[in-house]
């Protein structure tokens, strides 16, 4: 067990790496990209440990997994209830630590390529990047609920301070706080229910909560519980930006791509998937939130899908793509609710559909991490290549990029394909899988709302294809249309746009250009309508102010092009990971992945069903080399080629120029999605106005009450001390009488406080001599 | 007739008197040499005592700690006269009165 006894430097050395970035990266010479490469070595290293983790949890004894490997020592110790630090290590962490660590490793080398013109703010973006590695390996591998809060917090923190690392920008600004507050709504619900569970369980380290647990919770409440698990389950939802908290995601957009693709695909958003998938042995208590996990999941999928839908930002498409999958996985774990029809003789049949919940979500995350991954990054390399550093991400003035940047291309294309659900790919395997489950527990439990769950997936799953399809066709195939075309067009619909001047390649360099454009800048989102939409030239023309930032060369690309090796190795990794997830986990099925399940012997037994539960490899295993059986994989197959059609019809090569419109055509439905569904827009009203009214005169309150109190001790004691320092002459003598007086007072209260208990009888006493009848 | 040999309360009876004496001079004196004069004039009403307590229960003890005290006072004399030395050299002047820096 070599590498378990080292597993406590996986979140450790990405956090050495922080601090050596943070205090010498600016004394680093360029080539280390002012700590970068410190920050790839040592985030590669935490990796290579990771990886040996997993590889010997792959060897270790299903059995072996009956107890995790568990490490810890006492954190602090209040009366007789104590808080632990430690290592927690089982089949879900491995899983965990794979993805992640490979994850962080290869976005850590693509931000060496992808941030190389940003001069100084490299040791910022790399201390910061490695903080947020930090903390989703430090969740990772949380003993106990308190931990994995701090770390969560920690990784709070590090989104702020990415999303908002170009923080001269005012979207990004406000993009930062809007990602920040909006998840801190979830952690306040979060924390409550840690509050809960330590009153209930008096400990909230896994390993006692889930011994407890799996015999049933003694002496705990179940609505009490159910109320604890809510509120952790509301703390996943902020993490995981499901609706109705997921206003946040979209809008982290405007942090660097690199930073998109962590927060997506490896770290924030997985973390709630894990806390809901860690949380599963007190969560299958309360079947009832379970349903209530799929029916958010089932919501914010098709939810989120449809947003993609009309959008034309590419890395905007992502992130309502990360929505709707995040929100499958939920839908998976949810399935665990046909548990609350679990009675009689159907109970054994139901709990072994429903415990195959934990297993396809978790799978699903495994495969959408590799995929996402690999979709941000050849957005990012989209952008890097089509106007040097940060700058807007608008579809309709791409097309034809294929032959430009190949390598983009291939990762596009594939990770495209595995998520749209084409067989053999990843993605097909883990929605197919998913889908499945949703449906067996329909059949199992004969609950209609997985019926309807199943039908959202469904949907969803058209609707993925299609917008990863319109995606795919709008930015990587036809002609290349360009910002010169786009102008035109905006043009013919008479509204004003201009093609940024440092778009024509090549670009002479100079400033000048610099500042014509930031005049440009203020008056373009005027003259675009009413609404100059999340893809508008405003969010490009606001890059340009990182110039300022940069210290050192910046890049004049000519034309659209792949980027430098950091970025295309990359991106061929995570290619070949979209096609060949689903089979690693194959391969590994026979391993701890299969025995997620199993190993979470908890989760059976709190379950409450003691009927055989059939798990473990072999059932797995079919489920993923032989899904053909079933007509619910040719549905799935049917929806992915349906969608991928209407794509193809609707924007394929030569189509696509007739159907682009400009923001403020979109008419209807479309309408409605541009604005998100008016939720943002209601947020506002609601918490930008009234919330804000009420805080004003809470200000107030502050102000005057509280500060006055303040204020008001300090006058007094001011006015006060200035009478006092007269008695200080500064005459010894003065000193010296002050000194008896103070003896003699001391003298007095020794002899006379001992007998003052004395001296009160007696007046009670007297008291009763004067009031024989008492008060 | 009244018994004329000497009671130990009599010591006490002298020592307190001293200490009055002494305490009354350094709340009182304002020249810094009649300080330090007071001062040993307190602690040679301790020795007194100690001396006194020392012959009535018949042990070294008191009689150690008064040679002791008269060992500090010496050195406390040395300091204190070395201390208003200085300070008439700075000030030309060891007046209490007129020394009032030692405050805030």
């Amino acid at each position: 067990m070599a590498f378990l006894d080292y597993a406590w430097l996986i979140p450790a050395l990405p956090a050495l790496a922080a601090v050596i970035v943070a205090l010498f990266g600016l004394r680093m010479p360029s080539s280390m990209e002012k700590g970068g490469w410190v920050a790839v070595i040592l985030v590669a290293l935490a990796g290579a440990i990771s990886l040996g983790v997993f590889y010997e949890g792959l060897k270790v004894n299903p059995v072996g997994w009956d107890a995790p490997y568990l490490k810890q020592f006492e954190w602090m110790k209040v009366g007789s209830y104590h808080v632990d630090m430690g290592l927690y290590v089982d089949p879900l962490t491995i899983f965990m630590l794979f993805t992640v660590g490979i994850l962080v490793t290869l976005i850590a080398l693509y931000s060496t390529g992808y941030m190389h013109d940003e001069g100084t703010g490299r040791r910022r973006y790399f201390a910061e990047l490695t903080l947020f590695i930090t903390g989703m390996l430090g969740l990772v591998v949380s003993s106990n609920y308190l931990m994995l809060f701090v770390f969560w917090e920690i990784m709070g923190l590090c989104s702020y301070l990415l999303i908002g690392y170009w923080y001269h920008k005012p979207s990004a600004a406000s993009a930062a706080k809007k990602a920040f507050l909006t998840t801190r709504v979830g952690d306040a619900f979060f924390l409550v229910g840690l509050g809960i569970l330590f009153a209930s369980f008096h400990t909230l380290n896994f390993n006692e909560l889930f011994a407890a647990a799996a015999r049933g919770a003694p002496g705990v409440d179940r609505n009490v519980l159910l109320l604890a698990n809510s509120c952790v389950f509301v703390g996943a939802v902020g993490k995981s930006a499901q609706f109705p908290l997921h206003t946040w995601l979209p809008d982290a957009m405007e942090g660097p791509t690199t930073v998109s693709a962590l927060i997506h695909a490896a770290t924030m958003v997985k973390a709630g998937v894990y806390l809901v998938a860690r949380s599963y042995p007190l969560f299958v208590l309360t079947p009832q939130l379970l349903i209530a996990v799929a029916i958010v999941g089932g919501f914010t999928a098709l939810f989120a899908a449809s947003l993609a839908m009309t959008n034309w930002d590419l890395k905007r498409v992502l992130a309502y793509s990360t929505l709707s999958q995040l929100g499958y996985m939920f839908l998976g774990l949810g399935v665990a609710g046909a548990l609350f029809w679990a009675k009689g003789n159907e109970a054994g049949a139901i709990a072994a559909v429903a415990l195959t919940g934990l297993t396809v979500a978790i799978f699903h995350l495994f495969s959408h991490a590799f995929f996402k991954a690999g979709l941000f990054l050849s957005a990012g390399a989209v952008g890097h290549g089509f106007h040097g550093t940060e700058n807007h991400y608008d579809m309709r003035q791409m097309g034809g990029l294929r032959k430009m940047m190949p390598i983009t291309w291939f990762a596009m294309l594939m990770g495209c394909i595995s998520i749209a659900g084409i067989p053999p790919f990843s993605g097909f395997y883990s929605k197919d899988a998913l889908l499945a489950a949703v449906y067996e527990a329909w059949k199992a439990s004969g609950a209609w709302i997985y019926l309807v769950l199943f039908a959202a997936g469904v949907l969803t799953a058209i609707m993925t294809a299609y917008y990863m399809f319109r995606l795919y066709f709008l930015t990587f195939e036809g002609e290349h249309r360009g910002p010169q075309w786009w102008a035109d067009f905006k043009r013919s619909r008479g509204e004003t746009w201009s093609v940024p001047p440092d778009y024509v390649p090549p670009i002479p360099a100079g400033s000048a250009h610099a500042h014509a454009h930031v005049e440009h800048v203020h008056e373009a989102p005027h003259a675009h309508g009413p609404h100059s939409g999340p893809a508008g030239p405003a969010s490009m023309a606001h890059a340009h102010d990182t110039h300022e930032e940069h210290g050192e060369d910046h890049g004049h690309h000519a034309g659209p092009h792949d980027g430098n090796w950091t970025m295309s190795l990359p991106l061929i990794i995570l290619g070949a990971f979209a096609i060949l997830g689903g089979f690693i986990a194959v391969a590994f099925a026979g391993g701890a992945f299969g025995h997620l399940i199993h190993a979470s012997d908890a989760t059976v037994q709190a379950s409450g069903v003691n009927a055989e539960v059939e798990q473990g490899p072999a059932g797995f295993a079919s489920a993923l080399v032989a899904p053909f059986g079933e007509w619910t994989t040719y549905l799935s197959i049917a929806a992915a080629v349906a969608g991928i059609g209407i794509a193809w019809a609707l924007w394929g090569p030569g189509r696509a120029v007739a159907n682009i419109k400009t923001d403020s055509e979109a008419q209807g439905i479309e309408r409605v999605w541009q604005k998100r569904y008016y939720i943002d827009q209601l947020y506002d009203t609601v918490f930008g106005k009234w919330v804000l009214r009420q805080a004003e005169s809470e200000n107030d309150f502050d102000q005057e009450v509280i500060d006055g109190a303040v204020n008001g001790i300090a006058t007094v004691n001011d006015r006060a001390s200035g009478r006092i320092r007269r008695w200080n002459t500064g005459n010894v003598q003065d000193y010296a009488l002050t000194m008896l007086f103070g003896f003699i007072l001391i003298v007095l209260v020794v002899i006379y406080v001992p007998q003052l208990p004395d001296l009160w009888a007696r007046i009670r006493s007297l008291f009763g001599v004067i009031f024989p009848g008492g008060i | 007739m009244v018994d004329l040999t000497l009671q130990t309360s009599w010591y006490f009876i002298l020592s307190t008197a001293m200490f009055g004496v002494g305490l009354y001079g350094v709340l009182s004196q304002k020249s810094g040499i009649r300080l330090l004069m007071s001062i040993e004039i307190m602690l040679n009403a301790a020795n007194i005592n100690f001396v006194a307590f020392g012959a009535m229960y018949g042990q070294a003890t008191g009689f150690v700690y008064a040679l002791f005290v008269i060992a500090i006072a010496a050195a406390e004399a040395t300091v204190g006269l070395a201390i208003f030395v200085n300070l008439f050299r700075v000030r030309r002047t060891i007046d209490l009165d007129q020394i009032k820096t030692l405050q805030g």
